[in-house]
C-alpha cells in the first residue's frame, strides 16, 4: 500500500470518527436541555450508578440503559450522517422493498427521512428515549395502535460497508 | 417532507430513488446472490458519481474501494477496533475526557463565563482523541481551546463537494475537472495535503505505537505491496 493510499484512508478514519461523534453529542445535549423530564431521569441514572468519576469507564457506561436510549433517540432525531450512501442497482436490476429497480438506477435510504417517517415511528418529531427501552416497546400500546419500527434505524448504515467503528 | 407526501419511494432525480421502507436497508446495502453465479454474493456498487467523480485519479480508499480491496482495508482497520485494542486505548481516551471536563468545570465556575459553545468543545475533544488514535499526535484543540486548521478545512469542504456532485446531476460534467483544478490549487487544500502527509509520515516513523487505529494498516501494508501490483487492484 502506497503512502498516498495510507494518507487517504487515515484522512477518512479521522474525519469519519471526528465529524460524527460531536454531531451526536451536540444533538443529545440540545434534546436534553429542551426536555427537562428526560434530563432528570438521565441524571438520576448516572448519579445513582457511580460513586466517583473514576468508576465511569467504557464498560460501565454501556450498562446504563437510559443513557443508551437517549443516545439512540438522538441518533434517530439528529443522525450524524443524514443521507444514506448512494448505490447503483446491480447488473440485471434488483428488488428493493418490493419494487423492481432497473440496473444502474441510483438508489439510497435517506436516513433523515427514514428516521422521521410517520410510517416508521409514532410521533417521529417527539424526543422519547423510552421507545428504545425494550420493556416499554413490548408493553406499551402506542396511542395510534402503531409501533416504532426499530429496523428503520440504521445510523451506522447497513451491510458489509457499514461503519467500521460501530460497536 | 417529500416522503410524507409521496410515500416510501420517491424519485428525487430522473435516475435516483429514495426509500424510507426499512426493508430497503437490506435490499440496497446487503449482499444478494449474483445473477450470473448462484454461489456468489454481490452488493449494489457504490455510485461512481458520488464516490469517484471528484477524485478519479486517486488510488481507491476505504469509502470507494471495490469489494475485494475494501475487505482488505476493513480487516486492517478492524484490528484497531477489536476489544483488546479498545481496552488499550481507554486510558488515552480518558486522558482527553479528563482534560475536557476539567476545562469545562473551570469555565463553569468562572464569573467571566457567560456562554460556552458546546459544539466547539465536543469537536475539540473528539478531534484530539482521533488525532491521537490515528497519528499518535493530537491536534491540540483542547489545549489551545480552538479549532485546528485541519478540522476547519474538513468542514469547509463538505458543501463544495455536494455542489460539485449536484452540478453533475445537471449534466455539467465538463465543468467539474475545471473547477477541481482551480480548487486543488487553493492554498488551503495544499496545506491540508501537506499536513496529512507530515502526520502520516510521523505515524509511520513511530511504528512501535500499539493498538491504535493505524497499527492494523501498517501491519498489513507489507503484504499489500504485492497485492496492489497484481490484478486485484483494478
Amino acid at each position: 500500500m502506497s503512502t498516498t493510499e495510507l494518507e487517504g484512508t487515515a484522512h477518512i478514519v479521522v474525519t469519519a470518527g471526528s465529524e460524527t461523534t460531536p454531531t451526536l453529542l451536540s444533538g443529545v445535549t440540545n434534546l436534553l436541555v429542551r426536555n427537562p423530564d428526560q434530563m432528570n431521569k438521565l441524571k438520576q441514572e448516572i448519579r445513582s450508578s457511580f460513586n466517583s468519576a473514576d468508576e465511569i469507564t467504557m464498560a460501565a457506561v454501556n450498562r446504563l440503559p437510559y443513557l443508551l436510549a437517549c443516545l439512540n433517540e438522538s441518533l434517530r432525531m439528529f443522525p450524524p450522517a443524514t443521507h444514506g450512501m448512494v448505490r447503483e442497482a446491480a447488473e440485471g436490476g434488483v428488488q428493493v422493498a418490493g419494487h423492481f429497480v432497473p440496473e444502474k438506477s441510483l438508489i439510497e435510504c435517506q436516513i433523515y427521512s427514514m428516521n422521521h417517517s410517520s410510517a416508521n415511528w409514532v410521533e417521529p418529531f417527539v424526543f422519547r428515549p423510552e421507545r428504545f427501552l425494550h420493556s416499554v416497546v413490548n408493553d406499551e400500546k402506542a396511542p395510534t395502535g402503531k409501533r416504532d419500527n426499530m429496523k428503520a434505524l440504521q445510523p451506522f448504515q447497513y451491510g458489509p460497508r457499514d461503519c467500521v467503528g460501530r460497536k | 417532507m417529500l416522503h410524507e407526501k409521496y410515500g416510501p419511494v420517491v424519485r428525487i432525480a430522473p435516475n435516483h430513488l429514495s426509500f424510507t421502507d426499512s426493508r430497503a436497508w437490506r435490499d440496497i446495502y446487503g449482499l444478494h446472490p449474483s445473477p450470473s453465479s448462484k454461489n456468489q454474493q454481490i452488493e449494489n456498487p457504490k455510485a461512481p458519481i458520488w464516490y469517484r467523480s471528484l477524485n478519479p485519479d486517486d488510488p481507491h480508499d476505504l469509502l470507494n474501494a471495490p469489494p475485494e480491496k475494501h475487505a482488505q482495508l476493513r480487516k486492517a482497520l478492524a484490528y484497531g477496533f477489536a476489544d483488546r485494542a479498545l481496552k488499550a486505548q481507554e486510558g488515552r481516551i480518558q486522558g482527553y475526557i479528563d482534560l475536557f471536563i476539567a476545562k469545562l468545570q473551570k469555565k463553569a465556575s468562572s464569573a467571566e463565563t457567560q456562554v460556552v459553545d458546546m459544539v466547539g468543545w465536543y469537536n475539540w475533544v473528539v478531534f484530539d482523541i482521533m488525532g491521537d488514535l490515528v497519528f499518535a499526535e493530537p491536534f491540540g484543540c483542547l489545549e489551545h481551546e480552538r479549532d485546528h486548521f485541519f478540522v476547519e478545512l474538513f468542514g469547509q469542504m463538505l458543501l463544495p463537494g455536494v455542489v460539485l456532485v449536484s452540478i453533475q446531476y445537471l449534466g455539467l460534467m465538463w465543468a467539474v475537472p475545471w473547477i477541481l483544478r482551480w480548487v486543488g490549487g487553493r492554498k488551503a487544500l495544499v496545506e491540508l495535503k501537506t499536513e496529512l502527509g507530515r502526520r502520516v509520515k510521523g505515524r509511520i516513523a513511530k511504528g512501535e505505537v500499539v493498538d491504535d487505529l493505524f497499527e492494523g494498516l501498517l501491519k498489513h501494508r507489507e503484504e499489500w505491496v504485492s497485492i496492489s501490483s497484481s490484478a486485484v487492484d483494478d
